[in-house]
């Protein structure tokens, strides 16, 4: 090493040197620290790639895979036993007992029942099959996520050009642009015309409601691209996740309502009062005017680059220190992630955080469910993409990890939270540097972080307890994700702060400001277009 | 994982020795995968790349060619870049990296020229995107020679995809060809292949043979064609054969089905009566049993279409001119067969 290299490293690492003298000692943090995590045994000659994940009220796992079959894992004896079969791509199930569960399939919500209680269902009952299916691969469906009704919410995908669709389809073929003629019969043409990702037959793009008694479907709302997948927060919030692609810059976490417009324009041709045409073809301006933008973003190779299920801690505290708070999985690298949303002045935003990383939890996390004893099961895919597969659980060993427990916009910056008593040496302006950056809407395929700019903190002032800090920064403005480093923050007990990302996604400050349009030619200082592109391609 | 890397490698390109002047393009394509694998030059020699992200799942991707056994060096660099990691194209800053193409999201294309190494070598080049690193890769052989490459072999396998036995009946719910996609394939005794509409409830064919080849559906993202593994012997008309008259077309809604024995019957609805109808192989195979119980008292029809290569049969009275009248009260139990024609040699 250079002299001048070490050098460096002594000036980086001199204020943490000056804590451990201060403090008496610093300890290197690791979540592994305070939470297990450990194989579940899987039995042989099972495609190990988790499409749904959830667990009865007596305590058994019941595990959808990618060949269609639902397997019952008893954790007591580590026994695993066949559920049901068949099924067709099964990628959400709703445990209700040992006995019934629902699942979410590509052509409809079933319900399993074994009826005999010899372990295996026997009744496959169609809750709702109200919907289209083209046969195109990328048409998956996700969900049900349950209300306190006992109403249910599916998700369902677009399609992708990557490929067409069958000559025959479930049902009406509907798309300005081009016929199904043409889709099935000179593809070539059509799919330059389709959309990148397509909505041909109904309420693809969309998250629709399923009355809970009856199965009766509701369309609820449109503009998702592929929703991946739905759950509720502990506010009662619909949370659901999509990813980077067509017209989202970035991946993201939406509160869905009823009635919204979310970015993706394929699926508004199913909406009722649709009288605009082929959606690609409105103005992007016309189409960010009725679109509700994204709670929360993920920031694409910064935070996640493909979320899925959003899950509510429901175990009060046997989980460690986040009850009622959101975890999503990260299937394309190895990550838990935690959700905090907030609402500020009517519209939900806030932030996301990386919880457990690394540490023996292998990539690929597709879906979560919780154990009443508190353990939490992940399951693990990837089909053609980038993750793993595998059924794995992490468990709380009792133990506070020194985290950021929430964060909260004020009205000249943010309030921390943290697990324990943070270190008064350790919070300084300079422990964090935080960057501001927008993604633009648009229909390409992702966005670069715009406008990145960074903030300082001017202020710092602890709360009573030491826990919470109030940080002002230099200023604040409505659109932007606010992403958070943090250096060398530490807890009382002399332990470093675990996970130093934080990205908050700011919809609107205190006062109500709301950003302004962040669509093609509004950028502060745009930089020449992509010359990369290829013509043959949209 | 271990089978995908094998018949990736199978499935390699070769390339003949690089000139300069022509760039040689590789494509990276769905599966995580470069469709060139490995290619070979001269020690010095110019190396043009026309780089072209045709991933029809839309993933971004970058190319990164690394010194020789340098490949998971470089990809774990790749991960610990932090901020910078979106500014370089998620291509590490080190000396093991010999040429780059950064991020290209896609659709897009890029372009690379770089002098080989002057030493002889395998150089590996790799996709540096988070979590392409471990399995989208290739070499670049310089000065050393490209090894043979086996024949692709396909291998139909019969060993059991899933944890537990197989024995007929069973069926999965599949996009099938030539059906809804909306489809059920059932598997019964005798080698007899059932292909059931569960969008428009009705049988659509039959095959005789070893069921469904399902892997290139498995093997990916769903969108490989499932493939039909025997002969089709039968294919139904094109409407409901059940239903109240010539006439009117009912509307029919799928309701699911029950397994007895492993049998599926199936529940839907004709204009809002229930009907159950359980399908069975008929004298081991020979033919198919269709069980009905229709939840009225109305009489009704069991239309078919009378060309079709097959003999229809009923427990309630014979077909005239392809139809099945049943009477009243008989629908809540009734039974349709067909009875394959057996080939005629002339």
């Amino acid at each position: 090493m250079k002299p001048s290299a070490m050098c460096v490293i002594l000036f980086r690492i001199f204020p943490v040197l000056l804590l451990a003298l201060t403090t008496g000692f610093v300890h290197a943090a690791s979540i592994a620290d305070h939470y297990q995590i450990e194989n579940v045994p899987l039995p042989a000659g099972l495609d190990p790639q988790v499409g749904a994940l959830a667990v009865t009220p007596s305590g058994k796992l019941m595990a959808a895979f990618h060949r269609g079959e639902v397997m019952s894992y008893d954790p007591a004896h580590q026994h695993w036993h066949p559920f049901a079969f068949g099924l067709h791509e099964p990628l959400g199930i709703i445990a209700i007992s040992d006995r019934e569960i629902l699942v979410m399939q590509r052509p409809e919500l079933t319900r399993l029942i074994d009826t005999d209680g010899d372990g295996t269902a026997d009744v496959y009952e169609t809750v709702c099959d109200d919907f289209g299916i083209s046969g195109n691969y990328h048409e998956f469906a996700f969900g049900p996520a349950r209300d306190a009704n006992g109403d249910l919410y599916i998700g369902l995908n677009v399609a992708s050009n990557g490929d067409k669709i069958a000559k025959e389809i479930r049902g009406e073929f509907r798309h300005f642009g081009v016929s199904k003629d043409d889709v099935i019969g000179n593809w070539k043409e059509a799919s330059g015309k389709i959309g990148r990702m397509y909505s041909v037959v109904p309420y693809r793009g969309w998250v629709l409601k399923i009355d809970g008694k009856t199965g009766k479907m509701t369309p609820f709302a449109s503009g998702v691209r592929s929703p991946n997948s739905l759950g509720f927060d502990a506010e009662g919030r619909l949370l659901v996740c999509d990813n980077q692609g067509d017209w989202l810059g970035s991946s993201k976490v939406h509160h869905i309502v009823e009635g919204g417009f979310y970015g993706h324009p394929a699926s508004l041709v199913w909406r009722d009062d649709w009288k605009l045409g082929n959606p690609l073809m409105v103005p992007v301006a016309k189409l960010d005017q009725l679109r509700t933008r994204e709670a929360i973003f993920f920031p694409q190779s910064i935070l996640a680059n493909s979320p899925t299920q959003p899950l509510l801690d429901t175990t009060a505290g046997k989980f460690g220190p986040y009850a009622n708070q959101m975890f999503v999985g990260e299937m394309n690298i190895s990550r838990i992630i935690r959700l905090l949303p907030e609402t500020v002045t009517g519209v939900t935003q806030g932030a996301a955080l990386p919880f457990y990383e690394k540490n023996g939890l292998t990539a690929g996390v597709n879906r979560l469910a919780f154990a009443p004893d508190g353990t939490l099961y992940i399951g693990q895919t990837h089909l053609s993409w980038a993750g793993g597969e595998g059924i794995q659980k992490l468990t709380w060993k009792g133990t506070v990890p020194m985290d950021v427990h929430h964060i909260s916009l004020t009205n000249d910056g943010f309030d921390f939270r943290f697990t324990k008593p943070a270190n008064p040496t350790s919070m300084t302006p300079q422990a964090f540097q935080i960057r501001r950056y927008y993604y633009e809407y648009h229909e390409a395929y992702g966005a670069d972080t715009d406008d990145v700019t960074n903030v300082a903190v001017t202020a710092i002032k602890p709360g009573k307890d030491g826990t919470t800090w109030s940080l002002t920064l230099d200023h604040l403005k409505p659109g932007y994700v606010y992403e958070f480093t943090c250096k060398g923050i530490l807890g009382t007990d002399g332990e470093e702060l675990i996970n130093t990302l934080v990205c908050y996604t700011c919809n609107r400050l205190r006062d109500g400001s709301a950003p302004k349009p962040q669509i093609p030619g509004t950028g502060p200082k745009k930089k020449p277009t992509d010359e990369k592109k290829s013509p043959d391609k949209k | 994982m271990r089978l995908m890397f094998a018949s990736w490698f199978i499935l390699t390109l070769t390339h003949d020795h690089l000139l300069a002047a022509e760039p040689l393009t590789i494509k990276a394509i769905a599966g995580l995968q470069y469709d060139v694998k490995r290619f070979a030059v001269e020690p010095g020699a110019t190396v043009a790349i026309l780089f072209v992200n045709d991933d029809a799942t839309d993933m971004p991707h970058n190319m990164v060619f690394t010194k020789p056994g340098k490949r998971m060096d470089v990809v774990n660099a790749s991960l610990v870049m932090g901020a910078d990691a979106v500014k370089l194209g998620f291509v590490p800053q080190m000396p093991e990296v010999i040429a780059s193409i950064p991020e290209v999201k896609p659709h897009m294309t890029a372009k690379l020229s770089f002098t080989a190494p002057t030493e002889k070598g395998i150089y590996p080049y790799v996709c540096t995107y988070p979590g392409h690193g471990l399995i989208m890769f290739g070499d670049m052989y310089v000065g050393v020679a490209l090894p043979a490459i086996k024949p692709e072999t396909v291998t139909t396998s019969s060993t059991n995809p899933h944890a537990f036995p197989l024995t007929r009946p069973y069926l999965y719910r599949l996009f099938m060809p030539d059906s809804n996609p909306a489809s059920v394939a059932i598997m019964l005794p005798g080698e007899l292949n059932l292909c059931w509409d569960a969008a428009n409830c009705r049988p659509r064919y039959l095959w005789r043979g070893a069921g469904v080849d399902i892997t290139p559906y498995w093997k990916g993202n769903g969108s490989g064609r499932v493939k039909l593994l025997g002969e089709k012997i039968w294919t139904a008309g094109i409407q409901n054969p059940l239903r109240w008259s010539k006439s009117a077309v009912p509307v029919i809604a799928f309701k699911g089905y029950a397994l007895i024995q492993g049998y599926p019957e199936f529940h839907y609805t004709i204009d809002e009566v229930l009907v159950k109808e359980l399908v069975k192989e008929h004298d081991a195979g020979k033919g198919l049993t269709s069980s009905f119980v229709v939840d009225s008292d109305q009489p009704l029809l069991y239309v078919v279409d009378p060309v079709q290569n097959a003999l229809f049969t009923s427990s309630i009275g014979a077909f005239v001119d392809g139809t099945l009248t049943v009477p009243a009260k008989q629908g809540r139990a009734f039974s349709v067969t067909l009875i394959l024609a057996t080939k005629e040699t002339k």
